[in-house]
Order: C-alpha cells, then sequence, then structure tokens
C-alpha cells in the first residue's frame, strides 16, 4: 500500500514537473503593473509636496525639486515619444482593409457593408460564385451551393 | 506504517525535484527556454506540494502517537494534551528543519507564480534559489536527520515534551519565528537573481518589500513572543538573558531593519545598491545562522536541547550563499556603482545611512559577543562566557543613538534639509522632553541615565506625533476636510509613511519598556508559613494554601497567595515549582500579577511538607509596555503593508 502511494507520489510529481517540456509553452499574458520608474516619479512627487507643507522645505528648495521632477519628466516623455516614433517607422504601413471596390463605380468598401457609400449600388449583388453564380456573404469562405472555395 | 514510507519518500523525490529544478531554471533562463523555466517553476511548486505531505504525514504520527517512531517516541507522551502534541512537530531539529523547508517551499510557490512584469526576468533565478535552499534542508532531513527514522519496536509509551516547552509559547513562538527565517530566502532569492541578470535598479527592491515586510514582522514577533515565554516559564526573573539562541534571533531582526531602511535610499535615490544586495543576502544567512546555532550546541545554551554534527553542513552552506553573492557582487560591480552622491549630511539618505550603520553595528556586536565564548574556546582552549555587562556596555550607547536618529530621520527631508528648519521641527519635542526629563528628576527618580533615556523616548515620541499633526493640519489647510476626515484620509493615502511612524512609535514604547524594567527591577527573597503575611515593595502577600501531590507527569509543589495592595484585592496567585520525572529535573511555574506600572513576579523556591515556603518576590516595571509595543508593531507593521489599490491610487494623484 506504502509503495504503490510512493510511486503514485513519484509519478504525479514527474508529470507536474516535466508537462511543461511536453505540452510546449502556452504563452499567457503576464499581468502587468504600471512601469516602475513612472510610479517612483509619482511618489516622489507625493513625497515633495507633503514635505513642503508639513515644513520640511522651504518655498525655494520646494521650487528647485519640483522643476528638477518636471524636467525630469519632460525629458522621459520625450524618450518615450522617440521610442514611439522609431517603433512606428521599423514596423511596415499597414495592410489595407480587406474588402473590394464597388462594381459599379470602383469606389473601395469595408467588408460588411451592404451598399457603396458612394454611389448606393447593392454590394450583395457583386458577390456571387465564380463556379455556379450563387450569391455568397462576404467573409464566406466556401460556396454554400456547389462548395467550391470562393 | 504507511505514513512513515510515504512521509519519508516525499522528501527524497522531493530532493531529486529541488536539484532538477534548480538545474533547469538557471538553463532555462541562460538559454531562453521558456518551457524550461516553466518546468523549473513548477519543480518548486511541486517541492511545496511534497513538504506539504511529508509534513502531514509527520503531523499523522504525532497524533496518531505513534511510539515506534524515533521522533515521536522523543517528544510525545500518551498524557501530552493535542496541541502540545502537535508543538512537538517542531520539538525537535528533525522537525525544525522539516517545518523550515516547508515554509521555504510554500513562500517560494507563491513567489514563483506571482509573475509580473517587472519580475519576468528574475522570476527564473528565484526558482533556483528557492530550489537550492530548499535542497540543502532535504539533503539534511533525507540523510542525518530524518524525523522519520524507526525503533526496532514500539515501546508503548514516549519520553515526552520537555516540560520546559510545554508553555503556550512553545505553539506560538517557534513556528513564528521560523516563518520570518524561511520567508527571508525570498528576498535573498531576488537579490541573487538581480546580481544574475544584472538588473540591480530598483524592481527587485521595490518588488520585494512585501516579503521583507512580512518576514520582519514574523521575525519581530517571534522574538517578542519568546522573550514573553521567557518572561513566564522558565524562572530567570527576566525575558531577555542575552542567551546565544535569543541573540542569533534578534541579529538577523537587525540586519533586517537595517535593509528594510536601506531599501528605501534606493527606491528614492538609486543609492546604496551594494548595501542592498549585501544586506538582504546578510539577513538571510544570518537566519540560516540562527537555525544552525539552534540546532548544533556550538554554544551552550538553554535551548541547545541536542547536538549533532550538523553544524558542519551548516556552515558549508552558509559559506557558499556568501561565496556565490561575494562572486556575483564582484561580475556585477559596474552595474552596482551609485549613480548619485549624497548631497548633504543633513538629509534623510544620510540619516538613513547612520540608521543602517547603527543597526547593524549593533547586530555584529551581538554576533560578536554569541560567537566569542565559542572562538575564545577554539583558539585558547578557555572557557569564556560573555555576560550581560558585555552587552549592556555596548548596547546603551548604540541603543541611544539608533532611539534618537529615530527621531531625528523623519524630520529631514531628501536631498537637503536647512539646519533651521530642522531645529524648528525638533522644538516641541526637545521642549517636552526636557520638561518630562527634569520632572522625573525633581520627583526624585534616579539614577540618571535612566532619566535621560526616558526623556530621549519622549523626544522621539513626541517627534513622531509632531509629525502625525504636522500631516494632518497640512492636509486640513489644503483640502478644507474637516479634522478626522482629514486624518483619517491622510494616513489612508500614505500606507507606508504612517505605517512606519506607528512602528517607530512602537520601538519607543518598547524602549521604554526595557529601560524601566532593566533599570527598577527590585528582588526580595522571604520565608513564610501558611496563614503567614508580609509586606513586600508595598505588596501585601497572604500565604493562603500550599499543595505538594504526584501527578503522572510530575511531583507538584505549590503555594497559592493572596495579594493586596492598601486596601484593594489584587486576586490570588499560584507559584509552583515541579519535578517532572521524564527529565528528572525541576521545572519552576512562575506567578505573576501583571499591571502597566509593574508587574508582581513570584518564584517558588523551595517548599517543605510542613509549608514552609521560601519564595523570590520581585517587581519588573514597565514589562507590560514591551507587550504593548509589539502589538503596536504588529499593528504599524501590517499598515505600512496593506495595499492600496491602483484605482485609489489613480484617484489620489488626481487630487
Amino acid at each position: 500500500m506504502g509503495t504503490v502511494l510512493v510511486v503514485l507520489l513519484t509519478l504525479a510529481a514527474a508529470a507536474f514537473v516535466a508537462y511543461p517540456l511536453v505540452r510546449g509553452m502556452r504563452q499567457r499574458p503576464i499581468p502587468s503593473v504600471p512601469d516602475l520608474e513612472t510610479q517612483m516619479a509619482y511618489a516622489d512627487a507625493e513625497e515633495i509636496e507633503l514635505d513642503f507643507r508639513t515644513g520640511k522645505l522651504d518655498e525655494a528648495e520646494y521650487a528647485a525639486l519640483t522643476r528638477k521632477i518636471a524636467a525630469a519628466a519632460d525629458d522621459e516623455l520625450e524618450r518615450r515619444i522617440q521610442a514611439m516614433r522609431k517603433a512606428r517607422r521599423h514596423t511596415a504601413k499597414p495592410a489595407p482593409a480587406a474588402g473590394g471596390a464597388c462594381p459599379r463605380c470602383g469606389a473601395p468598401y469595408d467588408p460588411g457593408d451592404r451598399f457603396c457609400a458612394k454611389c448606393g449600388a447593392s454590394l450583395a449583388q457583386a458577390l456571387v460564385c465564380a463556379n455556379c453564380g450563387a450569391p455568397y456573404d462576404p467573409g464566406d469562405k466556401f460556396c454554400v451551393k456547389c462548395g467550391k472555395p470562393l | 506504517m504507511i505514513a512513515v514510507t510515504v512521509g519519508q519518500w516525499a522528501l527524497w523525490i522531493a530532493l531529486a525535484i529541488a536539484v532538477y529544478g534548480m538545474i533547469a531554471s538557471i538553463l532555462g533562463a541562460r538559454q531562453r527556454v521558456p518551457e524550461l523555466v516553466q518546468s523549473g517553476r513548477n519543480a518548486v511548486i511541486a517541492v511545496a506540494a511534497l513538504a506539504v505531505v511529508s509534513s502531514g504525514c509527520l503531523l499523522y504520527l504525532l497524533l496518531a502517537r505513534n511510539f515506534q517512531v524515533d521522533y515521536v517516541y522523543q517528544h510525545v507522551s500518551t498524557y501530552l494534551s493535542v496541541p502540545y502534541v502537535i508543538s512537538a512537530f517542531y520539538a525537535g531539529q528533525e522537525g525544525s528543519l522539516l517545518l523550515w523547508l516547508l515554509f521555504l517551499a510554500v513562500a517560494g510557490a507563491i513567489a514563483v507564480s506571482h509573475r509580473r512584469d517587472w519580475n519576468e526576468d528574475l522570476l527564473p533565478y528565484v526558482g533556483a534559489v528557492v530550489s537550492g535552499v530548499a535542497a540543502f534542508f532535504l539533503f539534511l532531513l533525507v540523510t542525518f536527520s530524518s524525523p522519520f527514522k524507526l525503533l526496532p519496536a514500539n515501546p508503548g509509551q514516549g519520553i515526552g515534551l520537555n516540560p520546559l516547552l510545554e508553555n503556550p509559547g512553545m505553539i506560538y513562538h517557534p513556528p513564528t519565528l521560523f516563518i520570518g527565517y524561511a520567508v527571508y530566502t525570498i528576498p535573498f532569492a531576488y537579490a541573487i537573481a538581480a546580481l544574475a541578470t544584472g538588473r540591480v535598479g530598483s524592481g527587485w527592491v521595490r518588488g520585494i518589500r512585501l516579503w521583507s515586510l512580512f518576514a520582519w514582522l514574523f521575525l519581530g514577533i517571534g522574538i517578542l513572543l519568546g522573550a514573553q515565554w521567557a518572561y513566564v516559564e522558565l524562572g530567570w526573573g527576566g525575558y531577555w538573558a542575552w542567551d546565544p539562541v535569543e541573540n542569533s534571533s534578534l541579529i538577523p531582526w537587525l540586519v533586517g531593519t537595517a535593509f528594510l531602511h536601506s531599501v528605501m535610499v534606493q527606491e528614492r535615490r538609486g543609492m546604496f545598491k551594494r548595501w542592498n544586495v549585501l544586506l538582504a543576502t546578510l539577513t538571510f544567512a544570518l537566519c540560516v545562522f540562527a537555525t544552525f546555532v539552534t540546532r548544533s550546541g556550538l554554544i551552550e545554551s538553554v535551548h541547545a536541547f541536542q547536538r549533532s554534527p550538523l553544524g558542519y553542513y551548516f556552515l558549508a552552506f552558509l559559506f557558499i550563499v556568501l561565496a556565490v553573492t561575494v562572486a556575483l557582487g564582484i561580475w556585477r560591480r559596474q552595474e552596482l556603482a551609485s549613480k548619485r552622491e549624497m548631497e548633504s549630511f543633513l538629509s534623510r539618505e544620510f540619516s538613513l545611512l547612520v540608521t543602517v550603520l547603527g543597526m547593524v553595528g549593533i547586530g555584529l556586536a551581538v554576533l560578536l559577543g554569541t560567537l566569542y565564548p565559542a572562538l575564545a574556546q577554539a583558539l585558547s582552549g578557555r572557557d569564556l562566557s560573555v555576560g550581560p555587562a558585555f552587552y549592556s556596555r555596548v548596547f546603551t550607547p548604540l541603543g541611544a543613538a539608533v532611539i534618537l536618529i529615530i527621531a531625528i530621520c523623519p524630520l529631514l527631508a531628501w536631498g537637503r534639509s536647512s539646519p533651521q528648519r530642522v531645529l524648528r521641527a525638533m522644538l516641541w519635542p526637545g521642549v517636552m522632553a526636557i520638561v518630562f526629563g527634569v520632572a522625573l528628576a525633581l520627583a526624585g527618580i534616579r539614577p540618571l541615565y535612566a532619566v535621560l533615556g526616558f526623556a530621549a523616548c519622549v523626544f522621539v515620541f513626541t517627534s513622531v506625533l509632531v509629525e502625525f499633526g504636522r500631516g494632518w493640519f497640512a492636509r486640513k489647510r489644503m483640502t478644507g476636510e474637516s479634522y478626522p476626515v482629514a486624518f483619517v484620509r491622510l494616513v489612508n493615502k500614505n500606507h507606508r509613511r504612517y505605517g512606519g511612524y506607528l512602528v517607530h512609535l512602537a520601538i519607543v514604547i518598547l524602549a521604554a519598556g526595557v529601560i524601566g524594567s532593566s533599570v527598577y527591577k527590585t528582588s526580595t527573597t522571604i520565608s513564610m508559613r501558611p496563614g503567614e503575611s508580609m509586606q513586600v515593595q508595598g505588596y501585601s502577600l497572604k500565604y493562603a494554601e500550599y499543595a505538594i501531590q504526584p501527578t503522572e507527569a510530575k511531583q507538584r509543589f505549590a503555594v497559592t497567595l493572596d495579594v493586596s495592595k492598601g486596601n484593594r484585592s489584587l486576586g490570588r496567585l499560584t507559584a509552583e515549582k515541579n519535578f517532572h520525572w521524564n527529565i528528572e529535573q525541576w521545572v519552576t511555574e512562575v506567578a505573576i500579577r501583571p499591571g502597566l506600572v509593574e508587574d508582581l513576579y513570584v518564584i517558588l523556591s523551595g517548599l517543605e511538607t510542613n509549608g514552609l515556603a521560601t519564595l523570590e518576590v520581585q517587581t519588573h516595571p514597565m514589562v507590560t509596555w514591551l507587550w504593548i509595543g509589539g502589538g503596536l508593531l504588529f499593528v504599524g507593521t501590517l499598515w505600512a503593508m496593506w495595499p492600496r489599490s491602483e484605482k485609489k491610487r489613480a484617484a489620489g494623484r488626481a487630487e
């Protein structure tokens, strides 16, 4: 009885530890906290404010410290804007939205539109199966009538 | 015997998994294999589960009073009541180590499950360190110190718990202390992780704040519970005897206090990075050292119930811990360099540096005093002991310095403060301290150094109250809220600051209690016959009755006194001195009448068959203040730990 339990215990523990290796990783999102630098800057500002209000700092010291924090915050903002700009330059232009052009006037339309925004032509008619001619809904992958891929 | 098999094997399996987990976590982090990292994390959780299984087995064996198990035989008997049977879990070395492992593994499992974006890179190393430490304890548990060893036959009756341990203190004190010790592994693990990844910035110190506060709180409360136990049970006539084991639990608490303070400087100013890594490691190492001192019998002490070769393994482990930290620290010396300079001596950061140095200094002095007898014995072969005289000589000036720094530090601003402002802030506390000191002196209170000590306490107490007051009135002026609302919102808006101030108040109350009880203790030895009355230290004691009777566990000797002061009856006190069969020794049960001003403390020294009793009647002034201070310490730390929700934080900012 004891031996059986020990074997079961060993197997269970080994299985639990080995599971990620066998199954591979399923990336679960990691909870995020507001980034620490920002949190600390806020805490710093709160602290200085309270120190001033309780008379530990005089006007001039308070002004100097606040200026320092503001300058640091400006620098940080500038840095972040630059980083975002850089990131945007690096990513490719967004792909044009899937949809199509109006068969009558050629104006582009978004997926899900039923009528052309420019000429008012019904767009539902534009969607017909190339094989059998049956109409289909935007987003369908196969013809409901003949089963051919659309 | 299933529980023996399962309990023992659970430890073996856990050892294998812990070793694997350590390797998997480090490999996974270095080679960037997320599967391996996840497997390492699961290993930490599995070790915790196995520790729970093994502990459950031991607990079951104790409760079933299975005397064939050596550990049960040593610590339990058929007439031991259930709460003490449960506490027998950690009455000996084997169970204590298992309890350490249990707390460590559970804390580690919680730590590695707490994934946030800021610690994602650190966690694998945290897991590796937790696994490594767990592996050390598991190694001891399966090799030298197994709680599941069997006797050849079932003796039918056990030796039972040492009667000194049969006190409610036994139920609360050791586990509280052990939680503190074990949880300090997490800050240490983060320190190592920060060094290993090179991310020694403020992320890790901020992330472990709750862990280190939690460990610090349990360690502190554990020490106080131990002091209380010593006070009521051991008949030493005191709560603190500078016993090596008491000392060894105090040292990590002192260094942990230094750590709590130095962390603030890194968070706020980005300085003290080296200090923080060092203090986190040192605190953990000293926790391990404390376990080692208790369990090795290296230094003679009332606590060292056993001697074992375990000490060498502990020393080797400590050496590895320190060597790894130092090596990593040298490797990361660039990152550990401070980017900012200290701007002024009159600043919060400088006064915190003094605090850190003071706490570490006291810690080292106590460590030296604790180790000195053993070192002297090893080096010169002479037996030496370091008595309370040494400690009071070292402790008094350093303690006074620390008390004063508590008053001054919160008054200073970060960066720099102007001297005039600091002096103005110290005006009221100074006036109060002088008035109080002069009043005490005029009232005839002596000696003068005690009066100075109380005045210093008043100085600190007032300065903390003034700090509360200034924040309160400033908030009232700013917001126009009513006084009560402004106060509640103020302390609720800044848990850390005001929780910290409450702890400072608690420390001052503790300090006053220590001064009062160590300076004004009185002791009178009297001899009484049944029916007689006597006046001692303003109390009248009437000998009501006595009892001499054998029980299953002991021969009981008890004297009951009716106590009154003036015309007021203070009730009955029963002092006992019992001879316990299982250890063949006398154990004293002290009778105490606690009071806010002083405790009446009666020890039965001897009782003859005709009822003639020799009693030691002591008064211990202000001991109750220690317990009040302890309670406030608890509340203040909890307040400082209590999280504010992000929503409230955002609302606070918008104000």
